[in-house]
């Protein structure tokens, strides 16, 4: 019976089972979860789902997944037990004022105050691009002595920002004595195994598969996804 | 150059371009049919064009429709409608990551499944594709007209006296 069947289309499925058995699996090894600062990190660490995101604050797309994806899930899988969501940042060097916000974000962590700088960040993000000036939105979203701790957590953090012209660039990062740079460095090395090609960039763990994806996402996929792939 | 060069000519770039094709489709089928479907609903979704109950349809669907495309690529048969619909499908995916490039979003293309940025290169490989497919979807017509041009204006058998 094969004799009937056309030589190029016995090649053709050849080459295509070949290349079926030949090409590597899509998946990721679960990374990213390890030495993240406390207060960057929401949830259980043995919840059934782990999602890592990569962002940049100044970005566009980053802001659309965190309004649309990642406030609703901080308000409802997160706090269920049901997912681990952990920040990275992944400032771009594109974006002027992308790195200072990361620091400050990260000053917040310190004092437990991430999830609202974050959102007030995300929020003001159109407002604060303009002139790099996102400290009034920060001060506005905590009280007058939690500002000033995260202000003298960022003593040595404000070097090199808006409008001053980098003196020197380590790894795509500026290099000075900033105390959170080192943890920005870090999550940028992290993201860059991903590999971390466009921000937002998360990655989704859970049944012992990671898998990646780049941009923004409304919930109600994203719940979508958790329901069927993470079940 | 004579009509029988010529003819041998189209007739083995209609064949190469139809498994080229072919061969596109199947391995954008395998690529995505191999992740969870809702996988590559992440993807569709990162363009801004669908509603929820639409990304998740393309989702599970589009994967599917390519492998049943590149199966009928691949037997050649009915060349026509299927080239034409290989080359709707391909003009649907070049808009599509024309307005998302356009727009600046910095997406996945998603086109052989996770991990491959949209952006010029992978527009041009698209184009190309399209530009292929419409050769083969106009050479398949071509093919057909000019048989039966050749069919109409034989010369009639003599009778026999």
């Amino acid at each position: 019976m094969i004799r009937h069947v056309p030589k190029h289309v016995l090649v053709l499925t050849s080459l295509c089972a070949l290349l079926a058995f030949a090409t590597p699996s899509l998946t990721w090894t679960q990374s990213g979860t390890a030495d993240v600062p406390e207060g960057k990190t929401f949830g259980s660490k043995s919840a059934p789902i782990t999602m890592v995101v990569y962002s940049d604050f100044q970005c566009p797309s980053c802001r659309d997944l965190y309004e649309n994806a990642l406030r609703q899930l901080m308000n409802d899988y997160v706090p269920a037990g049901k997912v681990y969501l952990v920040h990275r940042d992944f400032p771009l060097p594109m974006h002027r004022y992308s790195k200072i916000a990361a620091r400050y974000a990260d000053a917040a962590a310190r004092i437990g105050k991430y999830a609202e700088v974050e959102a007030a960040l995300y929020d003001n993000q159109a407002a604060w691009e303009v002139d790099g000036n996102m400290q009034k939105f920060i001060a506005a979203a905590l009280t007058p002595a939690e500002m000033k701790k995260i202000e003298h957590l960022m003593e040595g953090c404000h070097e090199g920002d808006a409008g001053v012209a980098p003196t020197k660039m380590v790894g795509g990062t500026q290099a000075h004595g900033c105390a959170f740079d080192a943890a920005i460095d870090k999550d940028i090395a992290l993201g860059n195994q991903v590999p971390v090609r466009a921000t937002p960039t998360y990655v989704i763990s859970c049944k012992n598969q990671s898998y990646p994806a780049t941009g923004r996402v409304s919930y109600a996929i994203l719940k979508q996804y958790f329901d069927e792939v993470c079940k | 150059m004579n009509e029988s060069f010529w003819s041998s000519r189209s007739r083995t770039f209609l064949l190469l371009g139809r498994l080229a094709l072919a061969a596109v489709f199947l391995y954008a089928a395998y690529a995505k049919l191999r992740q969870p479907a809702m996988l590559f609903a992440l993807t569709i979704d990162s363009y801004q064009l669908l509603p929820v109950w639409a990304v998740s349809l393309v989702a599970h669907t589009l994967p599917w429709s390519e492998l049943g495309l590149g199966l009928l690529l691949l037997l050649g048969w009915p060349l026509r409608p299927v080239a034409t619909l290989a080359s709707l499908i391909l003009l649907v995916f070049f808009g599509v990551m024309v307005r998302a490039y356009a727009k600046g979003l910095e997406i996945d293309c998603g086109c052989f499944g996770p991990g491959e940025q949209l952006g010029v290169k992978t527009l041009l490989r698209d184009g190309s594709l399209l530009a292929l497919s419409l050769a083969v979807t106009i050479g398949a017509f071509l093919r057909r007209r000019s048989r039966g041009i050749l069919v109409s204006s034989a010369p009639e058998p003599q009778r026999a006296e």
